[in-house]
């Protein structure tokens, strides 16, 4: 518990100096007979046989960029392909002390990675392994293509299976390794760890370090490679994931058989160039990349300069590393020097480096050290080398005419990918052991307190009753995630303040209580690696249940939610799934950067479930769905609503499990005159507006709370509508570009012959938010309801408008762009 | 913040006026109370004065718009000052003239091989949501009638509920009416009864007024009336020799205004009463018969055909019913008719001999269930023994409405003024 850490004034004010451990630089001194005993002449000879393929691999895909002609083939590749020409020695002696399980993560440049990988299972794993990938995956369908051409042995057709399905997937086939819907930057193969790479700049920092807690915390083996350049140290995610994997709490506060920290390490493939920005010398100041570890905690990351340029120096310390990262010593950090002769994609013109540097780096290829190395130990002899090449050509040819014809391998159908966009699952547990908790779900105080509570926030009579003897908000939300944390063994919960202070607005409180350390835990202040963490963590096989304290600290880790969360399950053909919610309150009271309602932009972006629960009996059957779910989903909590009791359900809110109906919006309130449609807490405020419209005028209108804003189901809507013929829309979000005009314009498209006006929408001004004493002049109040109504929908008879709600008005709004 | 001047309402049906002639231009200084512009409705003209002192800084209609009452039409304010969103703005005001442009530059300019209509208005288009139109298509309403009552005097779904319920009414009524009718006669209050015929030209007429008005009325009898015309010829040797002699007789006696279609009206006024299937309105749940006869005369007008009501016309000498049809022509050519004279009438005659028309079918002046259309005098072969001689006959077309009086009724009225008319001379003994 963080209370038994005290800190000691006398201790941290004391004078003294901070002694930093030296950081070891390219320490690894060649020895053949030790080399030869580790590996034997055979691993060492495939050390060199896959740094060619690499190298010819590529050398293809260059010739494709610049010739658009490999040998006889012919093939216009429009698309990226990031060349790491000379990388070759550090990717593969990366891997050749990695078994299957290890997880690499990688960047845009990473065809030599997901290769080496690939190459360096094949060699381990038995053919009958090998022969079991190879058919259940995609159901054989690479394998069926694959197969025609003649192979020796199955690791043979592995590798051609491998060679095969990453070009495929490359130029964009349904045979590819993602059905070609990762392409080029995003290729990866999980039955051999190359896990998916990142076209976001140091993207999967953080979400290799999700992987690695979920190999911690669940117990299984192998470590985790973020495999990111030396510019990636310029991001913010790496900085924040490399927090996450080096607290404190792994050894001070979690138990001891967790393990320690997530065996995680961020290998920095340092080639000295950030696209054409000099990390050396221009844009960083470290000098030597290893430095940064000393950054970060009293082991310096157990950080080293490794020489990338020779694979055994590579392959020596990841032996050493990964003792450290399997005792739950980690995190750590290597500075692996490589180059690269290619440019950072075949349009570069290399403007940023001299001829003279590109020489001398060609003057010490890997590839051509290492095959010297090996001639001159005798090892391998010149003739064997020579049809080594040959074969590595052979081999690439054979998998270009098997990849370029379009009648061998296809495209997949368009429409496919909306197949893949979410997985629709449900799936109450992720592993089959018994979760880990402290004490018998019945015997968690905060439950037991609850039980005395009424589930209505009125009474048999329609009384409402006090807010003290009411369930909450609040409690339902608890009431479903501490039924999900007894059911699924492999659901954590992190995020600011989340043990302890319960979360900032208490949901939490009673789980610190029943759940241990690993299942529920604090983490720094970094937004981006804490959903980047979940990300890792929800793909790895686990399910996680994240937290950001506001709304707008979405901005934080706009990566993470836009590009990774929402992306992964599709880029993946649906191989991966993402059962992860990322809970997000949304604010008032404190101002422009914590009051905002972001919905909107999050339903954007595709990929990703978005729901926005108004009252306890939806907070908790859609927390349900969420949890039950092996989709991303993002669960907007509005802080109004915390205290709130449960209104609109006869009964009120069930003690049992129950499930929202995904994409369901529900009817508030039936009315025949006008349909108000809320998304969130101007739920309540539009129902104030609605009694008015009774009293005063006699209209009858209709509410709808709308709960999901992806998927939507709009039957019933567009049923209410077509009735009414009248429609207002109103949200707490700004208007300009609130998702409320997307609903209106497919309301319009859909019901246009029954409309009686067009559909209003009133949102909150397009302003900063202002302080609490002055919210009613940004978010949408009953009276701005009212006077929509009047101005822009049904004049109301005698009606005086208190605020401009009109047309014209807007209209000024938008050529002042407020 | 500049002053809306708005289109005012004068009175509760009148839905839109046309702006005639702006007396004041863009820029130009205004005093409160100083007349902007002349508008029209379809009964009267009017001007719009200046609610206030300053420029007037913005005219949103030009002259010849038909612009809905309430609606913005200027803005007045200081110099320079910006105006509230004004949705008219722009484009800016197209004058007539442009217009016609326009229209004869989109009909020569369009590709033949298209099917699509220029969507170039010529007047504002009409605001009306998608429900109110559906609505008032399902009812039979004109939307163009409607008052819209929604924002800008968009014509919405309550607008046309309202009218449903208005034409529900109206017919409620005009039934009362008819019954008090029936026992003793008072002075009438309801609508204006106003039919027309069409005009063609190659220019575009703004439909407002009185046309508008025809139009409305003219459609809605042809919609809601199963109307067939009956053609007979009558004799018209004695309306001319009673014509002559009118006209010959000396001025004292004041005959000689007397003209062939007072002899008719006179025919139809004494010929009436016996057919009181023919003097009725047609109320859809119940036929309404008068005993009295209010005889509609249709007059035309610059305006377009009016159709004042000769009251207890059956009760009236020739010679008073020629001066009640002089009086109330007067007076609709000269603008001045009233309301009264304007309503009430249970049967109609309508008169295109002058121009030469021998027969044609006249539309019912709704509830009317009958209307005689009189022709022109011509002469007909005529079977006497062996011979066959030319007499002058008189085209007489009777339309009336099958959902009231069959064909048999109705021919056999128009057999009966076929012989009265052949026979005037006995009708004058009974007066």
């Amino acid at each position: 518990m963080p209370k038994s850490i005290l800190i000691d004034p006398k201790e941290v004010r004391r004078k003294g100096i901070l002694a930093i451990e030296h950081i070891p630089l390219n320490q690894y001194t060649p020895d053949i007979q030790a080399e030869k005993n580790l590996y034997g002449n055979e691993g060492l000879k495939k050390i060199l046989y896959h740094m060619l393929v690499i190298r010819e691999f590529e050398t293809m895909l260059n010739e494709f960029k610049t010739k658009g002609k490999y040998y006889e083939v012919e093939y216009n590749h429009p698309g990226p392909a990031h060349l790491s020409i000379g990388q070759e020695s550090a990717a593969v002696g990366q891997c050749v002390n990695l078994s299957p399980v290890d997880f690499i993560f990688g960047s845009h440049r990473s065809h030599g990675e997901i290769l080496a990988k690939c190459f360096s299972a094949i060699e381990k794993l038995s053919d009958q392994q090998l022969e079991g990938t190879m058919k259940s995956y995609f159901d054989g369908a690479i394998l069926r293509v694959v197969e025609q051409e003649p192979y020796t042995n199955t690791k043979d057709l592995a590798e051609n299976f491998i060679l095969y399905a990453v070009l495929a997937e490359i130029f964009a086939r349904e045979t590819g390794v993602n059905k070609g819907l990762g392409g080029s930057m995003h290729a990866f193969f999980i039955p051999f760890g190359s896990m998916p790479n990142n076209a976001i700049v140091g993207g999967s920092a953080d979400i290799a370090v999700g992987a690695a807690l979920f190999k911690r915390i669940n117990q299984k083996p192998g470590i985790v490679i973020a495999n990111i350049g030396d510019a990636s140290m310029g991001c913010g995610p790496v900085w924040e994931g490399m927090m996450v994997a080096a607290m404190d709490q792994y050894r001070t506060l979690w138990p001891k058989e967790t393990g320690g920290a997530p065996p995680v390490l961020f290998n920095f493939f340092n080639n000295f160039y950030g696209m054409g920005g000099q990390t050396y010398g221009e844009t960083m100041g470290f000098k030597i990349l290893a430095r940064v570890g000393a950054g970060v905690n009293p082991e310096n990351m157990h950080a080293e300069r490794v020489d990338g340029y020779n694979p055994l120096a590579v392959a020596d310390a990841i032996l050493r590393k990964r003792k450290i990262l399997e005792e739950g010593k980690g995190p750590v950090l290597l500075d692996t020097i490589t180059y690269r002769l290619s440019g950072h994609s075949p349009s570069d013109a290399s403007s940023y480096r001299t001829r003279e540097e590109i020489q001398l780096w060609e003057g010490e290829d890997c590839i051509r050290a290492y095959q010297e190395y090996l001639k001159q130990h005798r090892v391998v002899s010149a003739q064997e080398i020579e049809s080594m090449g040959s074969k590595v050509i052979e081999k690439i040819r054979k998998t270009v005419q098997l990849v370029v014809p379009l009648s061998k391998s296809p495209r997949c159908n368009a429409e496919f990918i909306g197949k893949v966009m979410f997985s629709n699952l449900k799936i109450p547990a992720w592993d089959s052991r018994k979760p880990d908790v402290l004490l018998a779900k019945e015997e968690n105080p905060r439950l037991k307190k609850i039980q005395s509570k009424s589930r209505s926030a009125i009474d048999a009579q329609g009384k409402p009753l006090p807010k003290m003897k009411v369930l909450s908000f609040r409690e339902a939300l608890f009431e479903a995630i501490l039924d999900a944390f007894y059911r699924d063994p492999t659901l954590v919960a992190f995020g600011e303040e989340n043990r302890d202070w319960g979360g900032a607005f208490g949901v939490y409180q009673g789980l610190t209580e029943c759940l241990p350390y690993p299942r529920l835990f604090n983490t720094p202040i970094s937004e981006g690696a804490i959903v980047g963490a979940g990300v890792g963590y929800a793909l790895s096989g686990g399910r996680a249940l994240i937290e950001l304290m506001y709304c707008d600290f979405m901005g934080r880790a706009g990566d993470e939610i836009f590009n990774q969360m929402s992306k992964w399950q599709s880029m993946s053909a649906g191989i991966l799934r993402m059962p992860l919610v990322l809970r997000v309150s949304v604010g008032s009271k404190y101002g422009a950067q914590h009051s905002q309602d972001w919905s909107s932009i999050v339903a954007h972006i595709p990929g990703l479930k978005v729901m926005f629960p108004a009252t306890p009996y939806d907070a908790k059957g859609m927390m349900n769905l969420a949890l039950n779910g092996s989709d991303p989903v993002v669960f907007f909590e509005s802080q109004r609503l915390y205290d709130i009791g449960e209104l609109f359900e006869p009964g009120g809110v069930p003690e049992g499990y129950y499930e929202v109906p995904e994409g369901e919006p529900a009817l508030r309130k039936k009315g025949k005159d006008l349909t108000i449609i809320t998304i969130g807490a101007t739920l309540y405020r539009a129902l104030e507006a609605v009694e008015e419209l009774s009293h005063r005028f006699g209209i009858e209108a209709e509410v709808i709370d709308t709960r999901f804003l992806n998927p939507l189901n709009y039957e019933k809507i567009y049923e209410s509508v077509q009735k009414t013929g009248k429609v207002l829309l109103t949200s707490d979000a700004c208007e300009r570009g609130s998702f409320l005009h997307t609903m209106a314009s497919r309301i319009t498209e859909t019901v246009f012959d029954s409309l009686d006006a067009p559909p209003v929408i009133v949102g909150s001004r397009n302003w900063i938010t202002p302080a609490y004493e002055m919210e009613q002049y940004f978010f949408p109040q009953k009276e701005w309801i009212l006077d929509a109504i009047h101005e822009r929908i049904l004049p109301l008879k005698d009606y005086r408008p208190t605020t401009n709600q009109t047309l014209e008005e807007l209209h000024r709004r938008d050529r002042a762009g407020v | 913040m500049a002053t809306e001047v708005l289109m005012p309402r004068q009175g509760q049906t009148v839905e839109s006026c046309v702006i005639l002639e702006w007396k004041k231009k863009e820029g130009e200084k205004v005093q409160k109370g100083d007349i902007l512009c002349e508008v029209e409705t379809d009964k009267a003209v009017f001007s719009v004065e200046a609610p206030t002192d300053g420029i007037l800084l913005k005219v949103l209609f030009s002259e010849g718009a038909d612009v809905p009452v309430l609606t913005p039409i200027a803005y007045i304010g200081e110099a320079g000052e910006q105006l509230p969103g004004t949705p008219d703005k722009s484009p800016p005001p197209i004058s007539s003239k442009e217009q016609q442009t326009m229209q004869t530059a989109s009909t020569t300019s369009q590709d033949p091989g298209l099917q699509y209509q220029s969507s170039a208005p010529d007047r504002k288009p009409l605001r009306i949501s998608p429900r109110a139109m559906r609505l008032a298509r399902q009812n039979g309403i004109q939307p163009e009638i409607l008052v819209g009552t929604g924002p800008k005097g968009r014509i919405i779904e309550r607008d046309v509920r309202r009218a449903i319920e208005e034409k529900q009414q109206s017919l409620r009524s005009i039934s009362e009416e008819a019954a008090r009718l029936s026992t003793s006669w008072e002075p009438s209050q309801t609508t204006t009864p106003v039919m027309g015929e069409t005009k063609e030209g190659g220019i575009s007429v703004p439909v407002t007024g009185t046309r508008k008005v025809i139009s409305q009325r003219m459609m809605e009898s042809l919609q809601s009336h199963a109307q067939y015309t009956l053609h007979a010829i009558a004799d018209a040797r004695a309306l001319l020799r009673w014509r002559k002699r009118f006209k010959e007789a000396p001025e004292a006696y004041g005959y000689q205004d007397i003209t062939i279609n007072d002899l008719i009206l006179f025919v139809v006024a004494k010929t009436l009463p016996r057919f009181p299937e023919l003097n009725a309105y047609w109320l859809k749940d119940t036929i309404q018969r008068f005993s009295t006869v209010h005889l509609g005369v249709a007059v035309d007008t610059p305006k377009g055909l009016l159709v004042p009501v000769i009251r207890n016309a059956q009760t009236l000498s020739l010679a008073a019913l020629s001066r009640e049809a002089k009086r109330l022509a007067q007076a609709c050519m000269e603008g001045k008719i009233s309301t009264d004279d304007l309503s009430g009438g249970t049967f109609t005659v309508t008169n295109l001999g002058s121009f030469g028309i021998q027969y044609f079918t006249p539309i019912l002046n709704a509830p009317q269930v009958a209307i005689l259309g009189v022709g022109t005098i011509q002469p007909q072969p005529v079977m006497e023994g062996e011979e066959v001689k030319f007499y002058p006959h008189i085209g007489l077309s009777l339309t009336v409405d099958h959902q009231a009086v069959d064909g048999a009724p109705a021919s056999r009225f128009l057999k009966a003024l076929v012989e009265a008319t052949a026979n005037i001379d006995l009708l004058f003994a009974g007066s």
